[in-house]
């Protein structure tokens, strides 16, 4: 549309504006830009459109003041030549179209207006920022994008398992704001700054493979998650902007590069198999040692038992929980033997906590004896139960006494197990088994019991009840904590 | 003992120090002449000594506790009643032909807490009292517990102390021949504790019982005096060993009968009901300290050697 001021089109074209802006964008693609001009009462401002490299349109603008009708330039910047000469203005600047307001324009901008010649000029009720930004907004994307992932490769001609930083589909070029994509990842333990979420384009180059192409990030969030499996809904906010749903805590953006965090990616992940914590639990006790009767020991067994079934839940892939609850043998006729008791087997943390708890205000027979514990029992059916296919078996024992002894023992004078069970012989076995060796052992203590079987019991870890416990370090001697591997991305099997 | 004195009136006393089970050995001796074959019972004419009959017997058998270490030395008047075997020749040339009479002997029983032995209680009435009461006894059961001679080492002072100022008293009746006249069974106690078992068993002294119902096996009567020997070597004050010498020296050793005894036996296995050797103590202690019986009280050598001072004395008619 030609014209000047007298020639100035129709009533309002915000559609037709809206609609001449989206072919323009269209065709924007590479380095190249266009620029549109808003003539408004007192101002001109120039807005220039272009794209980034992910192809997200980029729109700047420029504001030009005037003054009692007359154009001033306080500071020379790319435009301002253009605006003080008509003949440059649409020679150098060229917009696509202009836009004025329905406000009177100055002397200065109507001179400027006349000369629009082959530039068509409209008035719209809307600022054409707004109209800009819608446009940008509908625009549909020019690249695909994709969730930078991690994922396994395993080992081959080209050299043993490694991890591999790869691309993970989330929108198509062509599509549009609005386009909704569901996926599932593993986040893997890692350190305090979380789980990263990267949006990623490819660099255009035709010429290679898209999966060789080198990936750019177009937006890195991030977030400390518990490891597991998550399922994910990626939504398209708009051409630059991708928001995720189904994560516990909100996604924070950390300030790092795509490159740094490559260079934070582990050749291969630490072996996290499948575990199977069992807690072996002494539920009698009378006091002995310092702080407290034997209720207050058992609470304390039960409260660093939970936070290390709570530490070991927050980093295992797949944690399964025992529960073995033993006491003392009833050694005289009158008192009921009662043989060690599965609380839980092969259950979740939280079953297993629940099995805990139920052991409170366990009531001691006055008359039971002191000087030992089923101990060699519990590991003798711990023993029987067994399996690796329910997890590589950790084995945490919290009490204090020692095993009642297989036959007479004249040293220590202990009653022995009136099934003749040897509490050593039980660890033998157990180790001898054909996995034996992935066993590994922890023991919460009392205070001053040591020595004998209790050695083999903590081989792994050991820490005494009535001190403060480092859990994460006691788990991560057991091998319940991944730790000091950093995992930056999630990972896609 | 008095000469001329009358041997049914005259009592039994105990010796031994604290915690070495004269007052256990008292409780089970009821039980222990119940599973006798003999035909002995214990019985009481008056009401202070069926109480103490009552209490002790009770609190062993029944409730599986132990008497509380003897503050005073208690003089408790049971009456035994047996048959006593005596031999009776018939005329110039006939033979000999056995008789059994029926005799009742007052048991007066001494049992004195075991702290009266130590030397610095000379001249304490109490002391004094047990004095005159050994002095007056036909018999003494004297209680040896390796397992506290092991810890505490203090047989041998504590005995020798009693012992010699009872030598100074008795030394003064007419006839004293330079040794106490009193014959005196020593009782090896605790047999059913798995160190002096294991001793027993690892000298070779250990013979299946055959009349024993659930399998016990007993120390042969050859042997206890060297069991005594064998756990007087391991004192702890090095001492021990003297015991056996010292008692041969006060008695006269034609008058020492010696056994190995368990005022409770031997622990009975509560699935198998038989004797285990793996499991042969019948006491253990509560976090308390309390001592309780863990199974069925079936005592060694209790009634024995209060049989065999009875039968010696009624041998001297």
């Amino acid at each position: 549309m030609t014209g000047a001021d007298s020639g100035v089109h129709r009533a309002f074209s915000d559609d037709e504006v809206h609609d001449i802006l989206s072919e323009e964008l269209e065709r924007v693609y590479g380095d190249a830009t266009f620029t549109v001009a808003e003539f408004a009462a007192d101002t001109v401002t120039i807005f220039e459109v272009s794209r980034d490299e992910h192809g997200t349109p980029v729109i700047m603008q420029w504001q030009y003041a005037y003054v009692d009708g007359v154009l001033r330039i306080e500071t020379a910047d790319r435009w301002s030549a253009a605006m003080a000469d008509p003949e440059r203005f649409y020679w150098h600047l060229a917009p696509k179209l202009i836009v004025r307001t329905p406000h009177q324009l100055p002397a200065g901008l109507r001179d400027l207006l006349s000369r629009a010649r082959d530039v068509p000029v409209y008035r719209c009720l809307a600022p054409l920022r707004e109209l800009l930004h819608a446009v940008r907004k509908d625009s549909p994307l020019v690249l695909d994008y994709e969730l930078a992932v991690l994922t396994r490769v395993p080992a081959g001609r080209d050299g043993a398992a490694r991890l591999a930083l790869t691309g993970q589909p989330l929108f198509s070029r062509g599509e549009t704001r609005g386009c909704q994509v569901k996926i599932r990842v593993a986040c893997e333990p890692t350190d305090a700054e979380g789980t990263f979420f990267a949006v990623v384009t490819r660099e255009p180059r035709p010429e290679l493979p898209p999966q060789a192409r080198r990936m750019r990030s177009l937006q890195i969030q991030a977030a400390a998650v518990s490891p597991g499996l998550y399922d994910l809904t990626a939504v398209l906010v708009r051409p630059g902007l991708v928001r995720f749903e189904g994560l516990p805590v909100p996604l924070e953006s950390p300030g790092v590069t795509l490159a740094n965090l490559e260079r934070l990616v582990p050749g291969e992940l630490a072996a996290r198999s499948s575990v199977h914590l069992m807690c072996l639990i002494e539920v009698c006790g009378t006091g002995e040692g310092t702080g407290g009767g034997a209720d207050d020991r058992l609470q304390r067994r039960i409260h660093w038992l939970e936070e290390l079934i709570t530490v070991a839940q927050a980093d295992a892939a797949a944690l399964r929980v025992s529960v073995v609850a033993y006491g003392a043998h009833g050694v005289a006729w009158k008192v009921d033997d009662r043989a060690p008791e599965v609380r839980a087997w092969t259950a979740t943390g939280a079953e297993a906590i629940r099995a805990l708890r139920g052991l409170v205000g366990h009531q001691a027979d006055e008359r039971e004896y002191p000087a030992a514990a089923q101990l060699e029992c519990a590991l003798k059916l711990v023993r029987q139960h067994l399996a690796m296919r329910d997890g590589r078996p950790v084995i945490v024992t919290a009490g204090g006494r020692p095993p009642h002894p297989p036959g007479l023992d004249t040293s220590r004078q202990i009653i022995p197990c009136p099934d003749w069970v040897d509490g050593a012989l039980e660890l033998r076995r157990l180790l001898s088994l054909p996995w034996g060796a992935q066993i590994t052992f922890g023991a919460l203590r009392d205070p001053k019991c040591r020595g004998g079987v209790w050695e083999q019991l903590g081989e792994h870890a050991v820490a005494t009840i009535d001190d403060a416990v480092d859990m994460e370090g006691f788990a991560a001697a057991l091998g319940l904590r991944a730790a000091a591997q950093i995992v930056p991305f999630p990972v896609i099997d | 003992m008095a000469q001329g004195m009358n041997w049914t009136e005259s009592g039994i006393a105990m010796l031994g120090p604290t915690e070495s089970g004269k007052s256990t050995f008292l409780c089970a001796l009821k039980k222990a002449l119940l599973e006798q074959d003999e035909d002995w019972v214990l019985f009481t004419r008056d009401a202070a000594s069926q109480r103490h009959l009552d209490e002790m017997s009770t609190a062993l058998i029944s409730e599986g506790g132990f008497p509380l270490p003897t503050r005073t030395v208690d003089t408790i008047r049971w009456i035994l009643g047996g048959s006593v075997e005596r031999t009776e020749r018939k005329g110039r040339f006939g033979g000999e032909t056995k008789i059994k009479d029926r005799v009742e002997i007052t048991l007066r029983l001494t049992d004195a807490p075991g702290e009266l032995g130590r030397a610095d209680r000379v001249g304490l009435t109490e002391r004094n009292e047990l004095v005159k009461q050994l002095a007056d006894s036909c018999g003494i059961l004297y209680m040896f517990d390796p397992i506290r001679e092991f810890t505490h080492g203090d047989a041998f002072q504590r005995t020798d102390s009693l012992l010699s100022e009872l030598m100074g008293v008795v030394s003064q009746e007419p006839g004293f021949d330079g040794r106490l006249p009193h014959r005196l069974a020593v009782c090896v106690t605790k047999l059913d504790d798995p160190r002096v078992f294991k001793t027993a068993h690892d000298l070779g002294m250990l013979i299946p019982d055959g009349d024993s119902r659930w399998g016990f096996p007993r120390v042969h009567e050859g042997d206890a005096q060297d069991l005594f020997l064998a756990l007087g070597e391991i004192s702890r004050s090095g001492n021990g060993d003297a015991v056996p010498r010292m008692l041969e020296r006060y008695f006269d050793s034609g008058r020492i009968s010696y056994y190995v005894t368990s005022a409770v036996g031997f622990m009975v296995n509560k699935r198998t009901r038989r004797f285990d050797a793996r499991d042969t103590e019948n006491v253990y202690r509560t976090a308390s300290g309390a001592p309780l019986v863990r199974g069925p009280v079936h005592p060694i050598n209790v009634v024995e050697p209060v049989l065999w001072i009875v039968r010696q004395l009624a041998s001297l008619g």
